[in-house]
């Protein structure tokens, strides 16, 4: 598959110089940007220094968004999701209100999974 | 007393709770009311960039609630307040997102107008930064370094117009406390903690850079004002072989170290617990 550049960038390779993750040796969108690896859609601590330094003003952000909906979704993220479909909450944890308690933290009451459902897309819509 | 909502989010709901019962108790001392969503809802953070097309109707929810009630909110946690910045950014921007948006509020009897500011508590402690130095019972006399909360920074199309936050804000209130804060190369570096959800080894690698910069400037302890620093800096460092003489880094949160300078008793602050 090819991946198509926006025509405003012109690979200066500086979102590439100032991503911690190219630093470490590994490959993100700013790889992907500058044709240097198609394997960096989801590597992306999103801390956006890439976009702040950016003279071209590329959509970078929306360049991640089309790149990303070409590959698989991590496990962690699919995860989460369910957790959200769930009740309202990323985690699945259990007796996580009785911590709480322990700590003196009040509980927390979720929006539960019928009020999740009315919120969000009808299936197949919201991906 | 000033209310507000806060919105510790689902990472430090579960994860953080010394981080957050500090907060609560350092906003009551400076004398904001800090109330709960009624029913809590994920604020989508992970969703935005490419995963689900319909994830602002989260953050949109949480903002519609604290509109109702005509409330700021209050987050503790860098990636809930990008993405409740970045939804009213787009709200906004474009009306027929605000309607659909509002098309599917109103099945749970809720609408939106995007009036709803959403502030990180570093904020509100930076804007009170005179009245926390006043405070000081107990000067904190030892070297902490630094870890933003750089999501709420970045990027700054998204941010309000009359943003007051920089990198400063912390170094500002840190030093009102009496410490010592350490500069070192990797201080504005994000610290790698969302990589955790798609390559842990790479995660590590770019947490340890940080620490280890932090360790050679000097640094005694880490401050850090985000669930996704804690999670990574904090709860992953074990796995990272730091070099630091087989010593742990102590991370502590922005409000338990102010606990500690306004003289909270450090078990009411957490501190032994983490
Ligand atoms: S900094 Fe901007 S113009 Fe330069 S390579 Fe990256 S996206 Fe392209
Ligand atoms: S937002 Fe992602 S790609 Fe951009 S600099 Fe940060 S880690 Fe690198």
């Amino acid at each position: 598959m090819r991946i198509e550049i926006p025509k405003e960038c012109d690979q200066c390779m500086k979102c590439v110089d100032c991503c911690i993750i190219t630093q470490m040796d590994g490959y993100s969108i700013a790889s992907e940007l500058n044709e240097l690896s198609g394997d960096g859609a989801w590597n992306c601590a999103n801390c956006w220094r890439c976009i702040e330094v950016c003279p071209r003003a590329v959509d970078i952000f929306g360049f991640m968004i089309q790149r990303r909906k070409d590959e698989e979704i991590p496990e962690l993220i699919r995860r989460g999701i369910d957790g959200i479909f769930r009740k309202g909450f990323w985690f699945g944890d259990s007796q996580f209100n009785e911590v709480r308690g322990l700590f003196g933290l009040p509980a927390v009451r979720f929006l539960g999974r019928e009020k999740v459902a009315l919120l969000m897309a009808d299936e197949g819509e919201g991906s | 007393m000033e209310r507000m909502i806060l919105y510790p989010g689902c990472l430090v709901l579960s994860r953080f709770h010394e981080y957050e019962l500090a907060s609560r108790q350092i906003l009551s001392k400076l004398g904001i009311e800090a109330l709960d969503m009624e029913e809590f809802c994920c604020c989508g953070s992970s969703l935005v960039s490419g995963v689900r097309d319909d994830w602002i109707n989260l953050p949109a929810y949480s903002l519609a609630r604290a509109e109702r009630l005509g409330m700021d909110i209050i987050t503790l946690c860098g990636s809930c307040t990008n993405v409740f910045l970045r939804a009213n950014f787009y709200l906004e921007k474009d009306p027929s997102l605000l309607e659909r948006a509002n098309s599917r509020l109103e099945r749970l009897d809720l609408g939106y107008a995007g009036t709803t500011t959403v502030r990180h508590i570093v904020e509100i402690l930076v804007d009170r930064v005179d009245e926390i130095r006043e405070s000081v019972v107990s000067p904190l006399n030892f070297n902490v370094a630094l870890s933003h909360p750089c999501q709420i920074m970045r990027p700054s199309e998204i941010l309000p117009e009359q943003d007051t936050l920089s990198f400063q804000a912390m170094r500002g209130i840190v030093s009102a406390l009496g410490a010592e804060v350490v500069d070192y190369p990797a201080e504005t570096d994000c610290c790698g903690s969302t990589i955790l959800l798609f390559d842990r080894a790479m995660a590590l690698k770019v947490g340890k850079r940080k620490l280890e910069s932090a360790i050679e400037g000097g640094a005694e302890m880490i401050s850090v004002c985000c669930g996704n620093c804690l999670l990574l800096l904090d709860r992953y460092q074990s796995q990272m072989e730091l070099k630091n003489g087989g010593r742990r880094m102590p991370l502590i949160s922005l409000p338990q170290l102010i606990g500690l300078a306004l003289g909270f008793p450090q078990d009411e602050m957490g501190v032994f617990r983490h």
